[in-house]
């Protein structure tokens, strides 16, 4: 909502398996990947930290080395430079990791992690850490982002010029043109919901 | 829909035709046309065509689509466009009129293009 106020772009999100499998994860950020060469944005999102009784709830920033010490790891697992065989080998056995359960108590918390990297084949080039005041903190990396096409994904209506003309049969089949009314009507066109 | 059937009168009193487009079949249409006895001229679009030319917002699999409405003269020449956020953002018909009489005013006032 921050990076697009109007909403004007659609969004679907995607739930993870129930069975949780690591490998599928990553299988499923792969196939998602050429995604992103047809501009379209891939999000995932998590916190490295998941531990809701071991969150620091009164915001004192007391170190915490094992919270730190998870963070890193899937740090250097993402970025790092590692072959992507490597790179998902470790994500695919992420509960080997120093303190992956003290991390992440339920597997679901850390298996939206290992989708992302499934993404770009290769070494994300950036990687960006935010640190909630509960001290949960959450890697998100990516690869180069395609170019930008200059075409909007939805033209819109300019005002003070001509409206775009179209002709489209109404509902009893006779054909109606906005160019019919020029001249003799305004014309006030209503784009509907749907029918309720 | 039901708003701007109650003021329907207002509209046709502005020479203003409300044509209504939505991605449902004709039979959805005529059903609820009848239903509603709606005066308005009923566009359905299930290729999205004109859906996409005037850029309705979509909002894919939640909510359905956004509500937009597009005022255009009697030069056909859009004067106002309205996108909707959510369903119930829709503008209020003394709002559209108000902006009817404007655009009648400042036509006449321009080049006296034809009524």
């Amino acid at each position: 909502m921050l990076m697009f106020p109007e909403a004007g772009i659609p969004a679907l999100q995607l739930s993870l398996r129930n069975d949780l499998d690591a490998q599928a994860h990553v299988d499923l950020g792969e196939a998602l990947g050429g995604l992103m060469r047809e501009n379209i944005l891939v999000v995932g999102s998590g916190f490295s930290f998941h531990n809701m009784y071991a969150f620091d709830w009164g915001a004192t920033h007391a170190p915490d080395p094992s919270n730190d010490a998870f963070h890193d790891w899937l740090v250097d697992v993402c970025v790092g430079d590692w072959t992507h065989q490597e790179r998902v080998r470790r994500l695919v056995e992420w509960e080997a990791a120093p303190e992956a359960r003290y991390a992440h108590p339920r597997a679901e918390t850390c298996s939206r992690c290992t989708c992302a990297p499934g993404w770009p084949k290769g070494r994300p080039n950036s990687c960006s850490t935010t640190t909630s005041s509960a001290s949960g903190r959450s890697p998100s990396c990516g690869p180069e982002p395609p170019p930008r096409t200059k075409e909007p994904i939805m033209p819109r209506v300019s005002l003070n010029v001509p409206a775009p003309d179209f002709t489209l049969p109404d509902f009893t089949g006779s054909p109606v043109s906005l160019s019919d009314y020029r001249g003799s009507k305004n014309l006030l066109l209503v784009f509907n919901r749907g029918f309720t | 829909m039901a708003q701007l059937r109650h003021d329907y009168s207002q509209f046709e009193a502005r020479d203003v035709v409300v044509v209504a487009v939505g991605p449902e079949k004709a039979e959805a249409f005529a059903k609820y046309w009848q239903k509603e006895e709606l005066p308005f001229v009923g566009l359905p679009d299930p290729q999205h065509s004109v859906l996409k030319l005037y850029g309705q917002e979509v909002r894919l699999f939640k909510l359905g689509r956004m509500p937009a409405q597009v005022l255009i003269d009697k030069a056909g020449v859009a004067r106002y466009v309205h996108y909707g956020h959510d369903m119930t953002d829709i503008p209020e018909n003394a709002e559209i009129l108000a902006l009817v009489d404007e655009i009648d005013d400042s036509t006449c006032a321009g080049a006296g293009s034809p009524a």
